[in-house]
Formats: C-alpha cells, structure tokens, sequence
C-alpha cells in the first residue's frame, strides 16, 4: 500500500498505459486524495477565479471602469516603473530593511524560543511566554505614535543617552536618513520576536525528552545539548521559514513606513509598497499597484524556489515543501 | 563519572542562571512599554496629551472606556466576533489538516501538481474587485458564512501542518495499516490526536487573525448587525477622527482623544487573547507520546 | 480485508456526495450579475407638476416613501438615518428612507465594475476620473430640475454650477461649502488660519509686534530666555506635505496667486516667501524651533496645542484645532491663545488667506441608476433651501433652536447644554451639523455658537484678509500622466527641501538646498507641467468670466 518501489523500464511508457497507471494509483489513494481535493477546489474557486484580475497591470484601470471597460495599454504600466528611478531607489531600501530583519530578526525568536524552552521554572516560563507576544497586538499606529514621543529631543531615549554620557545634546533620530533603516528592523524585532517563538516552541513540544537524559549522562554541556538535539528537530520548520522570509524580501510593512517616515528621512524610508500606495492608490490608478504587485510576486515565486532548491540540499535532499 | 555529571551540573547551573537573566532583560524590555500602554489607556484624555508619565497615569480615567463601551452595540459585535472566530478557527484548522496530511504523503500522485498550484495562490492574487465580484455571485455578501468559508484554507499553515504530520514515526501508521485501518480513520484517531501542539498553534494564528480581521467587514458586510468587535472599534476610531476633520459645529470639547481611544482599543482586542492562550499553552508543554514506540 | 474496502467505499461515497453538494450550492448560488435598479424613468403621471416658484418637494403627492441608496466615499461618514432630529424631518417631509453606505475608493470602484449603482454617490475629489467623467454614469443636474423641479435654479448657486460644467456644457455634481467671489465678499466666511500667541506670553512681552524678519527673530529669541518651558514657534504637522509653512504662510504674506501676465507662478521660489525661510532657518539656528516639530505627526501636533507647548504658533484649520484650543482655555485662563499681526511681507504685500473655494469640498451626483431621479433632485433643492440649511445646522426652530431679535440664531439652552457636557448623545439624538451635503459658511454665521469661543478672537482678526484662489482651482494634471507623477514626486521633493532649508545649518547648505530643488525641477518635467497649469488656469478664468 506504500512505498511502491517501481522500476521503470527504459523509455516512457506509452500515454494510455500512464493514464491507466495513473487512475490505479488515483483509486488506491482515493481517501488521500479525497482529502486534498476540497483543497484544491478552494484553491480554484477562491484564487484562480478570481485571478482574471491581473490583467488590470496591463490596461489602465480607474475608479469608475469595469473589467471590459478598461483599456489595453500592453506593458505601458511596467515600461512606467522601470524606467522610475524613485521607484528603484525604493527597491533598494525595500531590500536593505528586509536583509537587516532577516539576518537580525530571522535568528532572534529562535533564540529566544530555546532559551524560554530550557527554562525550568514554570511560573517565569509561562510569564515571560505570555508577555514575549504581546507588542505584536500594538498596531502601528500606536507604536509609531509612542516611537515619536520616545525619539522626541525630550522624550525617553535621548534621556537615557544623556544620563549616560555617550551625546551631548539630543537629537530627534527620526530625522536623520541613515538611522531609519535600524529603526525599522528593530522596532519590528521587538513588535514580532516574541510571536515568532510560538511556531518553534511548537515544534520542540515533540522532542523526544530522552535524547535530553542520554545526552546528559554523557556529559554533554547545555550549550552542546542544545546545538545536537533542539537545532536539528527543527530543521524543518526553520528552513520552512527561512524559504517564506527569503520569498518575501521585497515586501515590507505599510503600516509601519507610513507612521515613521517623514519628510527628512524619506530617501530612506521609502519603501516599495509605499511608493506604490502614493502613486498609484492615491491617485485612483489601480493599474499602476496591480502592475507593481505582479512583478513582485513574480520576483517572490523565484526567490522562493531558489531558497527551497538551497535548504532542501541542507535537508538530505529532502523539499520542505 | 562523578566529575563528568558535577561539570555536567555545573554547566547547567551557569547556563540557568544566563538564561534567565537574559530573559528577564528580554522581559522587562518588552514589559516596559506594555505597561505604558495598559496604564495610559486608563488615563485622561488630558494626562495623556501632556505626557510625560511612563509607570502611572496622572490622571486615573475611565474615558476612554467608556468611549468604547458606549454603544451597546458592542456587546453584540462581540458574540459576533466570538462566534466568526470559534465556528472559524475550528473549520479552518480541521480543512488545513486534512489538506496537509494528504500533502504529507509523498507518494500521493499528482503531489507536485498540488503543492505548485497551491504555492501560487500564496503569491498572486487577482485582486480585491474580482474576489469582490466572486463573493457577490456566490451570494456571500452580508451572510455571515462570508467571515468562513473564504477563509477555510490558507496554503501557508497546510504546508506547516504537512510537516508536522511528516514527523510522526512511521512505525505508528504501519502498525496502524496493519490492523487495517484507513487513512481517514489514522488521520483522525491517531495524527490528529499526535499533532496536537501543530493544530494548537494554527488554531491560534488563525484565531489571532479571525478575532482580528475588520477587512472583510468592511470589504463585503454593510449589515451592523453582523459587524464584529473589531468593525466596531475601527469605527469609533475613525468617528473621533473626524471630529478634527469636519467643520462639525460644536465639536467643543473633545473628552477622549483618538490615542486614548485607540490605547483602549488594543487593550479590550488583547484581553481575551491573553486569557485564551495559557489555555492552549497545556499543548505546547513538552509531552511523552502516548504509546511510544520502542526503537 | 474485505471489510475495509467496503467501509472505504462508504466514505468514498459519502465524500463525493459531499463535494458534489458543495459544487452544486456554489453554482446554485451564482446568481447572474445583479441587475440592480434598471433606470426608472420616473414619470410624474398623478404627483405633480413641477413649478418653479415652488420646491418640488412640496408638490409630489407619491404616496410610499421612496428607498434611495446613498454611497459616500469616505471611511469616517455616520450611516444612521432616522433617528435623530435632522434626518427624522427630512424623512418626513421628502418621504424618503435613505440607506448610507461608506467606503473607498475600492468599494467605490466595486459598485462600477460590478453594476450595482447606488441611486446617489458623494465623492470628495473633484480632480479624479470619477468627477471628470461623471457624463458617463451620472444624470445632469440641469435636465433633471427642468422636468422634475425648477425650483433648483433659485436655491443653487450659478457660479457653482457654471464651474462644475463639463464639455457637454451640463453640470453633474453639485458640493458642499462652495464659496463663490460673492460669498468671500459678503464677509460670512471666517478665515481659517492665523498667527497665535499665548495671552500671557504675548502680554509679558510687551505685547510686541513681529511683522518684520528681524522682530521675528527678536521676539521668538525674548520667549526662549524668558520662557525656557515652552517651544517659541510651533507649526502644523508636515507629514507628506509642508504643514502650514508652505502655502499657509504664502497665503499669510501675500505672495501673489499668479504672475503679471496672468500665468502660472511658482510660489515656492518667490523672494519675499524665500527671505521668511531664511528668517525661519535663522530662527532655528537659533533654537526657536524644535526639530521635534518635523517628525510630530498630526496627533502629536494636537497634543502640543492642548497643553500650550507652542508659546507662538503659525495655525491652519483654526476650527479644527478649536476643540483643542477650547480645552486649553478651560484649563487656563488668562493664558489662551489670541490672534496677531505675525509674520508680514517685506515688499508691502497684503495678505491672501484662503478658505474653502468654489470647488468645494463634499460633491454629489445623482447616478443614472437612480430608481427616482425625482425624488434625488427634490433632495437637493430641499438641501440648499434655507429650511434645509436651517434644519441641517440649527434643528428645528422652537425644538432646537431660537431666533433673536437681532437675526442671530442660538441653540435652545437645553440643546446647548447637552452639546457641552454629553457631546455623543446629543450627535445621536439632534446630529446637529453633521449632515452636511450642501452645507456652507453662510448659515454657520448666523449662530455665535458655530464655533468654540476659544477661535472666535482669531476669526475676527481674519476678517478681510480673505482672498478667493479659484484660478489655482483643479489645475493639477490628470491623475494617472506622466506629468502627474512627476508633480508627486516633485512635491514629495519641495517637502524634503523646505525642511532642509530651515533646518539647515549654514547659509550655504540652505541655498544648495534650494538649487537641488531648482535641478530637480528641472529634471522633471516641470516645463510641460507649468504648460498644464497654464492651460487650466485659463480655462478657470473662462468658467469664471474673468479676464
């Protein structure tokens, strides 16, 4: 019923003798499929229907056309946004935040996540758990409210910083261009770590806890423990993630760029979807966003199947997906 | 023996103590801000503009409360919102599961097929007037089914959760076949029981997301009566917005300002988040495999 | 063995009747695309005939109320109709029940490409495609009050509708708070910006002038020594834009709306406004200005107002600010803010404050759709007549409101009372000046209870410093051009420049400044955009039977 160990003669078999093959097979996993099929029906109805949609990138779409109204304009939309050197600089911020959050906040909520897991005093385990993801149910509006009040020239950190000798006069961060890609990655860190950790304390729930003692009785430091059995068990949910975060470089987030940037920061602030949202959506230009949000998702789609194609080699050849 | 497990136990007291002050770092970090949060949306309207307080309000207030809670709307918009997320969470993590575990098995034909179809729909979406249009035509708008059925799959947890599954020993689903039991029946009497650390955290990623989404309210519902608590809450924020835009005349003396509002927003949304969760932390507790097998 | 397969084929059997069920509810439920409200040429067999000495409301005997959709494009709008003192009357007397719906500009866009029209659309830009080809989905107001009710033409005002016609020479839209030259001379409309200073600061002062750049300068340094508490010189937001520095204090010194030959003239770059940038750069080297001012967003801004941060400031939107100002007057006294003279033009100048103009600000049409156009048209006539205006903004006189002796009008201490002290019940129970389509200023001035107290002082000041800017009305390129897109971005760059030129920390970063933003228009098109301009400027000045 399983692992069918075929061997295939030289040569594809002839097209009636696969399809026959194929509705053998089909039948006898008739109950898996009859599990995935809903799956794929959804996929149909919800996502492919409506997928017609795309065409908007390539005509010119306002408020008040419909689908058939809309004329074609071919690759107009994309000739615009190649050739526009703001969006372009865009892309490069776009990329530096998400590079930042990925080699800062990719590791931390693993970290984290093992430090809550080794900790044995259940009371502090359960507390700092609950607290850890919290800020992730601050929007940001509010954040960015109380980032403006923090960074003010009287507000906490300049105070702090003053305490401490390392300024002497205060200075509104949020002004200077070159801070705001650090404001970015770790005001998002601390919004997002703790809710990172709950995927990978899931994944640890299954470890098998005598690995733990055997490892204990040979004498394996904490540290060693850590790095031969915790790290392992969870190479595939780590590489999972990694393939989603690596697939999502050239997205960013709205809602945080929209309440941090301002007119002094903005080179650097500006982000893809930002400049999107100003050009397009505010001017009622549909077809300039949609257009924008084709080409990334396709740019996504590849970054995804190359990171796949790496972390499978890390993973005994063996696809997470 | 003795000076391996005394270096061994050495090691594990340095790396408890770093640990945890590490971690209480970590916290206070986090809770410092939090708190601010909490206590500020206890604050007037007044104490709040003028700021200045980090640990307690200088103006104790029940305003922005009050604000919230003044229609008595709000109390139906909440069982709204408890019935979308329950009725919600419970189709969408039994769909994700029963897709994912049918992914799981790598000899399922047409596999690829599947997995490339589904990775597409987490990248390329048509957009919001046509999905508008097809949840029109399928007679969704204003229902209520339109907070569940859209939102039965989401490819990124069946794939998650296909994982999962491709964790359980196979040891346990042979002897399972052996005593001629079919996928449905090991899918339900033996992964699903197995997994349950997995389908708790879908549960409640996508429970955090029902409870939530005010976007599909505002996209396809125009009935109040099926506005959910965080519909609701948007409103009041965007009203007491708009006191500043319009030439409103009289809006004289604003008693709660929109921070406030919104500080009391996050803390009422939250509540019930915080009081759920250690709930379902008893499934992400470490846990001995029930009927383990022996290598 | 036999067993199972038999135990299979059940649930196999089962699950296919399942999916095939779904399948077929799915298409079951595909309804075709709605037809909607096909459009009823309302006939006025039996209701009445339509006269022009007398609203047409008045005269239609339909006898059920009449169902109308309304969609207005904004998130913040209130749905309820009915139910409270404003809308309670006007169901009575048009007979109507009106449904609300809110929205964006994607739910706007839904009810186009899906063809279910609401009956009455309100948008709020008139420069978007939406406006520009309301030909093609909407009704004209003018064949509509010919045959169903003339008396439109005497509530309406001419200028506006004259300004709102497109090629076809009909109008389709008609907006709220559309001020024409006859209603900025007539004095009714109130500024909205003004130059602020605290009573006590003012007064222990000497109560000094600063209209020139050097008294500027003097003043704001006096307030820091003497005032080390407080921010000397506080402005609107910036957010995207250029807060009230840019064409707010412009319009302050009276830099001129076009250039001797009647075209396009870059306000940015004029030298009276460009010296007050310099003095505003001096002023902050000075550390009159907080640079937390630059990353204050709006919320920030007002939370600065409320607690009297600002010892001096440049403010637009005085009625907004007005709840803000009233709470810190409350609070106290013999500190407020007050109205003065501020920043004047070094060349002799007067002042140009803008208000709303004859663009307006709310516009709403009737759509082709409409189930009764009749009725739709009747609403608007209702709407503008002084009974709606008086409705709208005061209630019902003897229930809500009073007329004195002196022509004033003033709420019902019991109304009043309610309005102070229970503002959410008395917008759900009178919902007093809320229902504003169709408003304007010219009713709000009959009441001394329009506006808090705490502006009225700086409403006073205001008073003939108003210029009308209709020429730079709508002048902008079409969304979706090249040139559009080069004026987003050229604007996102004057926001950045001016910024950098008053924050700048040497005369000479501040004019490498300037020249960066002169390279840069330059670089973008602004020769064909200023062609634009003057295009649409001409065409104003065509509409508005000037020149």
């Amino acid at each position: 019923m399983n692992h069918k160990v075929v061997v295939k003669p030289a040569g594809k078999k002839p097209m009636g003798q696969r399809i026959k093959a194929f509705a053998v097979d089909f039948g006898k996993q008739w109950e898996l499929q009859s599990m995935i099929l809903p799956g794929i029906l959804f996929m149909v109805v919800f996502c492919y229907i409506p997928i017609y949609g795309l065409t908007i990138a390539f005509k010119s779409y306002t408020v008040i056309d419909t689908m058939s109204s809309a004329p074609w304009t071919g690759l107009d939309n994309f000739r615009i946004i190649m050739t526009d050197k703001y969006f372009w600089e865009s892309v490069v911020n776009t990329l530096a935040i998400s590079f930042l959050k990925l080699a800062i906040g990719f590791v931390i909520p693993i970290v984290l996540a093992i430090m809550i897991y080794e900790v044995n005093l259940k009371r502090f385990k359960k507390f700092v758990q609950t607290v850890s993801y919290l800020p992730h149910f601050i929007s940001w509006i509010v954040l960015g409210g109380m980032l403006i009040t923090w960074f003010s020239t009287t507000g906490l950190f300049n105070q702090v910083l003053l305490e401490l000798g390392l300024i002497s006069k205060p200075q509104n961060i949020l002004l200077d261009p070159n801070k705001y890609w650090w404001i970015a990655t770790l005001s998002d860190i601390w919004k997002e770590a703790g809710w990172g950790t709950i995927l990978y304390l899931a994944v640890m729930a299954k470890i098998d806890p005598t690995y733990y003692e055997a490892a204990r009785i040979d004498g394996a430091s904490r540290l060693r423990q850590i790095w031969h059995i915790t790290i392992p068990n969870m190479r595939t949910i780590i590489s999972l993630n990694l393939i989603l975060t690596v697939s999502g470089l050239l997205g960013s987030n709205l809602d945080q760029t929209l309440v941090l940037m301002n007119s002094q920061n903005r080179e650097k602030a500006e982000v893809i979807n930002s400049y999107v949202f100003r050009m397009g959506m505010t001017q009622g230009d549909f077809s300039y966003a949609t257009a924008v949000g084709l080409g990334v998702s396709i740019v996504s789609v590849i970054l995804l199947v190359a990171a796949n194609q790496v972390t499978s080699k890390l993973n005994d050849n063996q696809s997470v997906l | 023996m003795n000076r391996k497990a005394a270096a061994v136990g050495l090691d594990s007291r340095i790396f408890d103590a770093v640990n945890i002050a590490l971690l209480a770092i970590f916290t206070i970090l986090i809770v410092i801000p939090l708190w601010n949060v909490v206590v500020s949306s206890f604050s007037s309207g007044k104490a709040l503009a003028e700021g200045g307080f980090v640990f307690w309000p200088k103006e104790l207030s029940l305003e922005n409360y009050r604000a919230v809670f003044r229609d008595n709307g709000i109390w139906h918009a909440f069982l709204i919102s408890v019935c979308k997320t329950v009725i919600g969470v419970a189709t969408h993590v039994f769909f994700c599961a029963m897709v994912g575990y049918g992914l799981s098995k790598r000899y399922v034909r047409g596999r690829k097929l599947y997995m490339a179809m589904g990775v597409i729909t987490m990248f390329f979406s048509g957009g919001m007037i046509p999905t508008y249009l097809l949840i029109k035509s399928l007679g969704l708008l204003n229902s209520f089914w339109v907070y569940i059925i859209p939102a039965l799959l989401s490819f990124y947890d069946v794939i998650i959760l296909m994982n999962f599954f491709r964790n359980v020993p196979e040891a346990l689903e042979e002897s399972a076949k052996i005593d001629g039991a079919g996928d449905w029946r090991i899918f339900l009497h033996l992964f699903i029981p197995l997994s349950m650390p997995a389908l708790a955290t879908i549960a409640l990623f996508n429970g955090v997301g029902q409870w939530n989404d005010f976007i599909t309210t505002k996209l396809y519902v125009n009935d109040q009566s099926l506005y959910p608590l965080q519909m609701m809450l948007y409103e009041i924020i965007v009203q007491s917005q708009t006191q500043s835009m319009q030439n409103v005349a009289g809006s004289y003396v604003m008693e709660t300002t929109t921070k406030g509002v919104q500080l009391a927003t996050i803390v009422i949304t939250t509540m019930p988040i915080v009081v759920i969760y250690p709930l379902l932390q008893r499934y992400f507790i470490s846990g001995i495999m029930l009927g383990a097998v022996k290598e | 063995m036999r067993m199972n397969r038999k135990s299979w084929r059940k649930k196999g059997l089962a699950l296919l009747a399942a999916l095939m069920a779904v399948v077929l509810a799915l298409a079951g439920c595909k309804s075709g695309d709605g037809s909607g409200g096909k459009q009823a040429e309302a006939s006025l067999d039996g209701r009445y005939t339509p006269d022009p000495n007398t609203p047409a409301w008045k005269l239609d005997k339909k006898a059920e109320p009449t169902e109308l959709t309304w969609y207005v494009n904004a998130d913040w709008w209130n749905t309820d109709f009915g139910n409270d003192t404003v809308t309670r009357k006007i169901k009575q007397d048009l007979n109507i029940n009106i449904k609300f719906i809110k929205g964006d500009d994607t739910k706007l866009n839904t009810f186009f490409a899906g063809g279910q029209m609401p009956d009455l659309i309100t948008i709020f830009d008139s420069n978007s495609p939406t406006a520009k080809k309301a030909d093609t989905w909407a009704l004209p107001l003018n064949d509509l009050a010919d045959r169903y009710d003339p008396y439109f033409y005497k509530v309406a005002a001419k200028d506006t509708l004259n300004w709102f016609k497109l090629k076809d020479g009909k109008t389709y839209g008609y907006p709220d708070y559309s001020n024409t030259q006859a209603d900025y001379d007539s004095g009714y409309i109130p500024a909205t910006t003004a130059f602020i200073i605290r009573k006590d600061v003012y007064e222990a002062l000497g109560k000094p002038s600063m209209g020139t750049p050097e008294q500027f300068k003097a003043v704001l340094n006096d307030i820091k020594r003497k005032f080390p508490d407080l921010i000397p010189f506080g402005f609107n937001a910036i957010g995207q834009g250029t807060g009230s520095l840019g064409d707010v204090l412009q319009d302050f010194i009276g830099v001129p709306l076009e250039d001797q030959n009647g075209n396009f003239y870059n306000r940015n770059l004029d030298p009276d406004y460009l010296t007050w940038v310099k003095t505003l750069n001096e002023a902050y080297r000075n550390g009159a200005i907080s640079d937390d001012s630059f990353a204050d967003d709006g919320t920030a801004f007002e939370e600065k107002v409320k607690t009297g941060k600002y010892a001096t400031i440049l403010l637009s939107g005085t009625p907004q600010q007005g709840g803000n100002l009233q709470t810190f007057m409350s609070n106290n006294p013999g500190k407020e803010y007050i109205a003065i003279d501020g920043p004047q033009s070094t060349v002799g100048n007067k002042p140009t404050l803008n208000q709303s103009g004859i663009t307006g600000w709310m516009i709403t049409y009737i759509t082709k759709k409409c189930k009764d156009p009749a009725k739709a048209i009747q609403i608007y006539t209702y709407l503008l007549s002084d009974e709606g205006q008086m409705l709208m903004n005061y209630g019902i006189e003897g229930e809500t409101y009073k007329k004195n002796a002196d022509g004033t009008v003033e709420l019902l201490p019991a109304v009043k009372e309610m309005q102070i002290n229970n503002p959410d019940k008395f917008k759900k129970d009178y919902r007093l000046g809320e229902f504003i389509f169709f408003g304007h200023d010219r009713y709000k001035a009959l009441s001394k209870d329009s506006f808090p107290d705490a502006i009225k002082q700086m409403q006073e000041w205001g008073k003939g410093k108003l210029k009308p800017h209709f020429i730079l009305e709508n002048i902008n390129p079409d969304p979706g051009t090249p040139e559009a897109r080069s004026l987003s971005a050229i604007d996102a760059k004057w926001s950045t420049t001016l910024v950098s030129m008053i924050r700048a920390k040497s005369d000479a970063d501040r004019d490498k400044a300037l020249s960066d933003y002169q390279k840069f228009l330059t670089d973008n098109n602004w020769d064909k955009i200023v062609q634009i301009y003057n295009e649409k400027m001409k065409a104003n000045k065509e509409k508005l039977g000037l020149q």
